[in-house]
């Protein structure tokens, strides 16, 4: 009885999944409008222009309309696939009539409109050597990064100037690598303007020949199910952002970077949420902070770990694994464990130097650090480097560590 | 009581996907319906006409000619849906035109039977060709 339930409610979904759609074919733009919600199909009084579902099409601009029943029709969403020198895009028709869709070779930019009111969701997959996909608006929206391959050779990878809540997926079983121009003026290669949610256990790749290899000018989140997210060259900072840095799981893969792994700044709007701050509870963060006078983790505000794995190798001269501006606090929730291990080999990054000289250290807290649970283990073998280093208050209350503060 | 419940949710998705537009119907600016086949149907522009193929019927209109467009479960009660190869019944200066050879009734708008070789006033007939309903316009 129970596979027949199954079957007939699979069945059921799949009758209602593709039906009977209107695509409308305009260069490298397809919009998708359902028989069932299409209405009437009216031409303009000097037909030169058909309107329907509140798009209006130029006849001059349509290569052919094609009806058939085997498209699956997902209202808001965009669906962009890129392949070598070209991308084509597929627009749900009830969001088309509020999207700017400019399509240039595998050049890719959205506007939606001020007034849209509803979320669409990107899905981008494909790839190309020199893609590009941009979007701005002044709604939350959903970007899909489904196996997509992205380098470009002028710019960054993918843009997103929306300031509001973006969500980044990467769905499962999935793959996607981006990598921008060098020596061009982009933030980042992968760059969002609002703040960043990321999920869906994926892998990212990214590279950032310019400056960031990832930069958001709010806050960046991710979930307690991520996937992954590697990046292994930045010519300034592995991960940018801005507000503070929220991250409950998943698995993160530094290196390579000439600046901080990770950087979490203050914005200017002094009034913003935890503005600075870095909340780690859960996940597994590798650093390799080789370059001199950089950081594994630098944020402006205070620090908190409550749970997951920090694992970092500090051999830049002057280098820190954590570095602090506010208070710190380390410890663990229940069923969450802490662990934070260091290798810590530099030396001192201009010696003598009276402002600029940095001695390497495991930890560097500019204020307080309690220490209420989890594992600190760290080798300290560089000249005059230390393990843990504040400028504050010390207050141990429970947890294993191998180093003491000096 | 639960297996019934879920029972009556799977049914309950059967019905959204019941409802199928199998046709596009054309209305022209003079009333004339004509419908299509949905499946596999294309419809190009060529300076200013548009045409109508889904591998089985074929159909040119002035886009000026097109009042709307729109997607039906049934095709319109009469229809001009013209097959591949076949030729349509035209009523030219008051005398009809058919494929020779075929079985041809004619009707009147109101539904008295009139013979084939009259002689047709301006209106609308509805002309059978082979068991196949036309609706005719006699300019």
């Amino acid at each position: 009885m129970k596979k027949l339930y199954s079957f007939l409610f699979l069945f059921g979904i799949a009758l209602s999944s593709a039906a009977q759609t209107m695509r409308v074919h305009c260069g490298p733009v397809c919009t998708l409008i359902p028989a069932a919600t299409a209405g009437d199909i009216v031409p303009s009084a000097d037909a030169t222009a058909l309107t329907v579902m509140g798009n209006t099409f130029h006849v001059a601009d349509i290569d052919s309309i094609v009806v058939d029943k085997t498209t699956v029709y997902t209202p808001g969403l965009v669906d962009v696939a890129y392949e070598g020198a070209k991308a084509s895009i597929t627009v749900a028709g009830d969001v088309a009539p509020l999207l700017a869709v400019t399509v240039t070779d595998a050049t890719v930019s959205v506007l939606q409109d001020p007034t849209l009111a509803s979320e669409v969701t990107y899905r981008l997959h494909g790839a190309s050597d020199n893609g590009f996909f941009g979007m701005d608006g002044e709604y939350k929206a959903t970007v899909i990064l489904d196996n997509l391959q992205l380098a470009n050779t002028t710019q960054s990878a993918i843009s997103i100037e929306n300031g509001k809540r973006i969500k980044i997926v990467l769905p499962e079983g999935t793959t996607s690598t981006l990598a921008d121009a060098a020596g061009g003026v982009q933030k980042a290669c992968f760059f969002v303007n609002g703040h960043a949610e990321f999920s869906g256990a994926g892998v990212l790749n990214l590279v950032g020949n310019t400056k960031h290899a990832f930069a958001s000018d709010e806050y960046a989140q991710f979930s307690a199910g991520f996937g992954t997210f590697n990046v292994t060259h930045a010519e300034s900072d592995a991960m940018h952002i801005g507000q503070y840095l929220d991250a409950r799981g998943g698995t993160f893969n530094l290196s390579g970077a000439k600046g901080d792994c990770i950087d979490v700044e203050k914005t200017k709007d002094l009034t913003d949420v935890d503005n600075g701050f870095v909340r780690i509870s859960g996940g597994t963060f590798n650093l390799d902070v080789a370059a001199d006078d950089t950081k594994g983790i630098k944020n402006d505000s205070t620090f908190y770990v409550t749970g997951g794995t920090i694992i970092a190798t500090v051999s830049g001269n002057g280098a820190k694994g954590i570095s602090a501006a506010w208070d710190m606090f380390i410890n663990q929730s229940s069923g969450n464990a802490t662990s934070i291990k260091m290798t810590v080999s530099g030396t001192t990054y201009m010696p003598g130097d009276p402002i600029l000289e940095s001695k390497c250290r495991g930890i560097k807290g500019k204020r307080d650090l309690t220490f209420d649970g989890g594992d600190i283990n760290m080798t300290v073998t560089g000249a005059k480097a230390k393990g843990i280093s504040i400028d504050g208050t010390w207050t141990y209350v429970s947890g294993k560590t191998n180093v003491m503060p000096s | 009581m639960r297996k019934l419940l879920t029972l009556l949710f799977v049914l309950s998705t059967l019905p959204c996907a019941a409802q199928s537009y199998d046709y596009l119907t054309l209305r022209q600016t003079n009333g004339e319906e004509t419908s299509f086949s949905s499946d596999k149907l294309k419809i190009t522009f060529d300076n200013g006409v548009m045409k109508f193929d889904n591998g089985v019927q074929t159909a040119s209109f002035p886009l000026g000619d097109v009042s709307k467009m729109f997607f039906a479960t049934t095709s319109t009660a009469i229809s001009n849906v013209f097959t591949k190869g076949s030729i349509a019944p035209a009523i030219r200066n008051g005398r009809l035109s058919v494929k020779s050879g075929a079985a041809v009734q004619v009707y009147s708008a109101d539904g008295r039977s009139l013979s084939p070789d009259a002689t047709f006033t301006p209106g609308i007939y509805l002309v059978k060709v082979n068991g196949q309903t036309f609706k005719v316009t006699a300019q």
